[in-house]
């Protein structure tokens, strides 16, 4: 019997039993599918949250002066107050890859509205650092680099600020005073959320960098500069192209330390790791999970028909057939179940992720490479306990199996 | 002298059943010529059925000689027994043990699919043999669409279609009523006659037995009497 015969009297097998065969592929059907819905829409929260985490903005930088340590001894090193300025400046002009650069100031201050009084972080920024760390005004406008040039006194607000504040009061438009100079509240930043850290991005207030100066921060010298990298720069070059700009504006030689850190987004990644992680962790346990309940319904199905099949074997062992041509047939028959099995199983996990994107309006994203090993893993073990008892039924005496009960 | 058909010599066959032997057959020798037409008879669980499934290379003896055509079975592979079975050997059941959902002819045909025998040729000879046996307008119906005594027909006919050396028929008349029992014994009678087809039957039933020309008696596993017939039921 060559092997067409086989596959012939395989289908012609398949066709007979319709019920059996229908539970079978029932079994592969529901286990694979399962796990590819499921999947999909662990995958799509997955992504969510990445994107999510994305829009914070993690590609910028943060640089600050440390001054130097040499042998041992720390010395401070005194920073002139327009140091930051010039050195953003000439980061955003001179470092080819970096988009913008902005030197900014944070203060705690007393923060005074007509509805009340909140104690928050008052920062000033030139313009372009909403561009460095993409924050946009939900109401209101951004302050810009006129703005900055006028001195203007205006301030843009974070939303955990503007409700200790204002309340429920649309804060654009409203007067708030810091060190009792009248500022204009232009705009309400949007909600970035609490950082994986547990910091409220959201309890702030800017200022253009010179109003500030002049009327919140004094002579202070500022703090820390941002600067965020041009499109598809990685942030290391970045970051190296900074150091070796501010080693040469410092006149430092090559035996000595950086009197400044530049901390990149490598922190904030680890962070985003770790819950991508957990995420991960739960996405596979799910699909484990899924793929064991797929398994032992198969399985299920495949040894409920045992018996009859033995006996199957036994008539067929009666009148003939040698081991390999029985092996040969059920084989067949296991992997047609679970080839038919495996796409309709695809098919049904696509479908329910789409079912559960519209309805639920879910983001779902279907993985191909979980889908393999899905209907791999479903085929192994459909073809391993379809085969198994036909295995073990042909290594019978003929009429052990034909009595078989 | 010739080689005969089938050749036992202190065949035993003991089962096991936790710790508990029972010995079925006890030391059978016996032989049987190509084309002979042979019942055997006995007491109920007097290994009949023990010793036919031996003779049919279904089950191994345990100690003893069988050879079949002058070939030393208990020396053949798993594989060489199936191969003997498929083309020297037909069997018929008492309970038919058709397979189930699938057409007379495909039934009958089956035997020769496993001799790697194409389609249509297998279906036609089968048809032929169906026809034979009685039943050509009911080549598409399943079995159980079909009476008892038709069904053993088909046994038969899948039994005859590889044209083997001996068809051993286990009760082929345990469960129909006597018209078709003599029906169906006519029929192996005319098989037996016609195309020279050696046939064994069991049988608790003398006048069922009394078709053969040979009557083999069992008794506790050991064959206690063994007689020719002068002159069998006619045809
Ligand atoms: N598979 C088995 N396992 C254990 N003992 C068995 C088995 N098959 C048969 N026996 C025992 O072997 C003995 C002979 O059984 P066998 O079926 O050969 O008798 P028989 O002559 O065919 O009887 P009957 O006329 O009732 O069919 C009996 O005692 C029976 O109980
Ligand atoms: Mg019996």
């Amino acid at each position: 019997m060559g092997l067409l015969t086989v596959i012939a009297e395989a289908l012609h097998s398949l066709g007979k039993n319709k019920v059996r065969t229908a539970l079978s592929v029932l079994g592969i059907v529901i286990g694979i599918g399962a796990v590819i819905a499921m999947v999909a829409v662990a995958r799509g929260a997955q992504r969510k949250v990445e994107r999510e985490i994305a829009a914070i903005g993690d590609d910028w930088l943060a640089i600050w002066y440390t001054g130097t340590s040499r042998g041992g001894v720390h010395r401070d090193q005194t920073t002139p107050p327009n140091q930051a300025r010039e050195d953003a400046e000439a980061i955003e002009r001179e470092c080819s890859g970096v988009r913008a650069a902005s030197p900014t100031n944070r203060v705690p201050a007393q923060v005074i509205s007509q509805y009340g009084n909140y104690r928050t972080g008052v920062m000033g920024v030139y313009p372009n650092f909403f561009d460095i760390r993409r924050w946009n005004a939900q109401v209101g406008r951004l302050f810009t680099v006129e703005d900055m040039a006028m001195q203007a006194k205006v301030a843009c607000i974070g939303t955990t600020a503007a409700r200790e504040l204002f309340g429920s009061v649309n804060p654009v438009g409203q007067t708030i005073r810091v060190n009792r100079v009248a500022f204009e509240v232009i705009g309400l930043l949007d909600s970035k959320g609490v950082g994986s850290d547990g910091r409220d991005f959201d309890d702030i207030i800017l200022f253009p960098f010179t109003s500030f100066q002049r009327l919140i921060a004094g002579n202070e010298p500022s703090g820390t500069i941002f600067a965020a990298a041009k499109p598809g720069v990685p942030l290391a070059v970045a970051k190296e192209q900074i150091r070796q700009l501010l080693r040469q504006r410092r006149r430092l030689a090559d035996t000595e330390e950086d009197t400044f850190r530049i901390m990149d987004r490598s922190l904030m990644a680890e962070a985003n790791a770790a819950a991508t992680n957990t995420f991960n962790l739960l996405l596979t346990s799910i699909a484990s999970i899924s793929l064991l309940v797929g398994g032992v319904g198969i399985m299920n199905i495949m040894l409920v028909s045992v018996t009859e099949r033995t006996r199957e074997i036994g008539l067929r062992m009666a009148i003939g057939a040698h081991g390999t041509q029985i092996l040969g047939q059920f084989l067949c028959e296991a992997i047609v179940l679970c080839v038919i099995g495996g796409l309709l199983g695809f098919g049904l996990g696509v479908g329910l992720a789409q079912v559960v994107a519209q309805s639920f309006q879910w983001e779902t994203e279907i993985s191909y490479w979980m889908a393999a090993v899905a209907i791999g893993f479903a085929t192994l073990v459909g073809v391993f306990f379809g085969f198994y008892p036909a295995w073990r039924a042909s290594r019978l005496n003929p009429i052990d199996a034909l009595r078989f009960e | 002298m010739d080689t005969p058909l089938i050749r036992t010599v202190d065949a035993w066959k003991t089962y096991r059943v936790e710790e508990i032997e029972i010995p079925a057959v006890r030391g059978v020798s016996l032989e049987i010529a190509a084309g002979e037409f042979v019942a055997i008879t006995g007491a109920s669980g007097s290994g009949k059925s023990t010793f036919m499934h031996l003779l049919g290379c279904l089950d191994r003896l345990d100690r003893g000689r069988y050879e079949f055509e002058g070939r030393a079975v208990e020396r053949l592979s798993r594989r060489e027994l199936a191969h003997l079975r498929n083309r020297r050997i037909g069997f018929v059941f008492q309970s038919f043990n058709l397979l189930a959902r699938t057409s007379i002819v495909d039934n009958v045909a089956l035997p020769l699919a496993y001799q790697g025998v194409g389609r249509r040729e297998r279906r036609r000879r089968a048809a032929s043999l169906l026809e034979r046996v009685g039943l050509a307008d009911r080549l598409r119906h399943q079995p159980n669409q079909l009476s008892g005594g038709q069904q053993q027909r088909v046994a038969i006919a899948r039994a005859l279609v590889t044209a083997p050396a001996v068809v051993l028929a286990d009760e082929p008349t345990g469960n129909l009523d006597t018209t078709t029992s003599l029906e169906i014994m006519r029929l192996l009678q005319e098989m037996n006659r016609e195309a020279g087809v050696g046939i064994v039957v069991v049988t608790h039933e003398p006048d069922i037995a009394a078709f053969a020309l040979r009557q083999v008696m069992f008794r506790d596993g050991q064959v206690v009497r063994d007689t020719a017939s002068q002159n069998p039921v006619a045809a």
